[in-house]
């Protein structure tokens, strides 16, 4: 496992790269900023805290305007005939997961999209 | 009572034994004594509202009927079928430039690059990568200019775009090409001797594979039938019927037979008016919207107007094909949410919004 040099100092490197990290002069490594470049650095931080502020209050809207629609939506269903409300909130025991689902890459497959898909 | 009807409520047949029993029930004082603290209840209100509103105000228990329905409203099942994104969305120009910034800052704050740990001395790689290095004119974080790590004005570094990191990566990093290059050189030749015989041959891939663009074709071309267009936005199917005004809508139809619930009648919706050759899936059983309208005076005998529940469904792969449709439509497009405002009335529009996702 562990290789020792006569001397007692390790030969394998990822023990060589561990110490080289925890004994560097440079570790920690804190930036000194001038004045000026504070500021900015701070200007920065704000607006980018400011920003997804406003990101996540957009995100959490939609969500709620869509769990709004679908209430209002399965209220007049409801008012409007008990027994296909019934279908439509009847927990079905069968569920599978999709193996079809993708999730969104940064750039798009060799294929592309399938718009030759047949059924059968 | 068998392991399922335990659960289910009682109006669906079971028996509404609930998950978890309570350690000590609830022993209720006996009638005699006065209780010590009184339960918290509303008082009752001076004036009741006349309409009770968990029996709807519009019609009697006894009109709500049987099966067959026989509602004052049509019901109707609607399909908002979408394409969701094949691509993470395009960043904006201040997410783009914090990026880079605080890439900048990992720079610096990282320790000196161990090339000692992933080159051999003395190997072809190393002399690969220190030849890389040294070529480009790159941000140094522990040299002299260390601290000119901001973005000068007027300087596109920040923007992304995958074709220009893979071009990036290509000439710092290390791909093995000179070791390989004589390697894909034979092969290629030899795949070049194969085709001029006549044989079926495959020309052997590229080192490090070239990411495809983000726009195809489709973007181009901006035509909304393609499927590939605006691969990062969530496109949505909208049916155009024949007729001058309020042409553009969703798939719909009303539901038919004794026994169609939603669910049902939007599969059949689709099918009908989209055809078979769509791989879909369903989100559950619950709509998520609802469209409502009166019909014009003297449409229909018992009717008032027409209530459209839209289900969810999401596209895996094919496309849509209007030949043989049986709801009389005449073209059909997909679309992302802020085109779909100006191709749809106003009114439906504003009906619908919020069921869509913006991205």
């Amino acid at each position: 496992m562990a290789k020792k040099s006569k001397k007692g100092a390790p030969t394998d490197v990822r023990i060589k790269l561990i110490r080289y990290s925890l004994h560097h002069p440079k570790t920690p490594r804190p930036l000194r900023f001038g004045t000026m470049r504070m500021l900015r650095h701070w200007t920065i931080h704000r607006a980018w805290k400011l920003y997804q502020a406003a990101q996540r209050k957009e995100r959490e809207y939609e969500l709620e305007r869509q769990y709004n629609k679908m209430r209002d939506a399965c209220e007049e269903l409801r008012l409007t005939s008990p027994g296909l409300y019934e279908r439509a909130v009847a927990k079905s025991i069968f569920r599978y997961p999709i193996v079809e689902f993708r999730i969104p890459t940064d750039t798009p497959a060799k294929n592309g999209w399938n718009h030759e898909w047949k059924r059968g | 009572m068998n392991l399922l009807s335990r659960y289910l409520p009682e109006r669906l047949g079971g028996h509404s034994v609930p998950f978890f029993q309570p350690r000590h029930a609830f022993q209720p004082p006996p009638v005699d004594t006065p209780p010590v603290n009184p339960p918290l209840v509303n008082p009752p209100l001076a004036n009741p509202p006349a309409v009770d509103p968990t029996k709807g105000s519009l019609k009697p228990v006894e009109a709500h009927g049987e099966f067959p329905r026989k509602d004052w409203w049509d019901i109707a099942a609607g399909v908002v079928i979408s394409r969701p994104p094949l691509l993470t969305r395009d960043l904006p120009e201040f997410e783009q430039s914090y990026y880079f910034y605080q890439r900048r800052l990992n720079d610096r704050l990282q320790l000196p690059f161990a090339r000692w740990f992933y080159f051999k001395k003395g190997t072809l790689a190393e002399d690969e990568w220190k030849r890389k290095q040294a070529a480009e004119e790159r941000y140094q974080p522990y040299g002299p200019r260390a601290w000119a790590d901001e973005l000068l004005k007027g300087s596109t570094e920040h923007k992304l775009d995958p074709l220009k990191d893979y071009e990036r990566l290509v000439a710092t990093t290390v791909t093995g090409e000179e070791e390989t290059m004589s390697i894909m050189q034979a092969r290629r030749e030899s795949a070049k001797e194969a085709e001029a015989r006549g044989e079926e041959v495959e020309y052997p891939p590229e080192i490090v594979e070239k990411p495809f663009p983000r726009t195809t074709q489709a973007d181009i071309e901006n035509n909304t039938k393609r499927l590939d267009r605006k691969m990062s936005r969530t496109l949505y199917l909208v049916v155009k019927k024949k007729r001058d005004q309020h042409a553009w809508r969703f798939p719909q139809s009303r539901l038919s037979g004794k026994w169609e619930h939603l669910r049902w009648g939007a599969q059949r919706t689709l099918l009908e008016a989209a055809g078979p050759n769509m791989n879909t899936w369903f989100v559950g059983s619950a709509p998520i919207g609802l469209y409502k309208y009166k019909y014009p005076p003297g449409y229909a005998q018992n009717q008032v107007g027409k209530k459209v529940f839209f289900m969810k469904a999401r596209i895996l792969a094919g496309q849509a094909n209007l030949t043989n449709n049986k709801q009389d439509l005449e073209d059909f497009q997909w679309l992302a949410k802020d085109e779909l405002k100006e191709v749809v009335g106003n009114k439906y529009y504003k009906a619908v919004q919020h069921m869509l996702v913006a991205q």
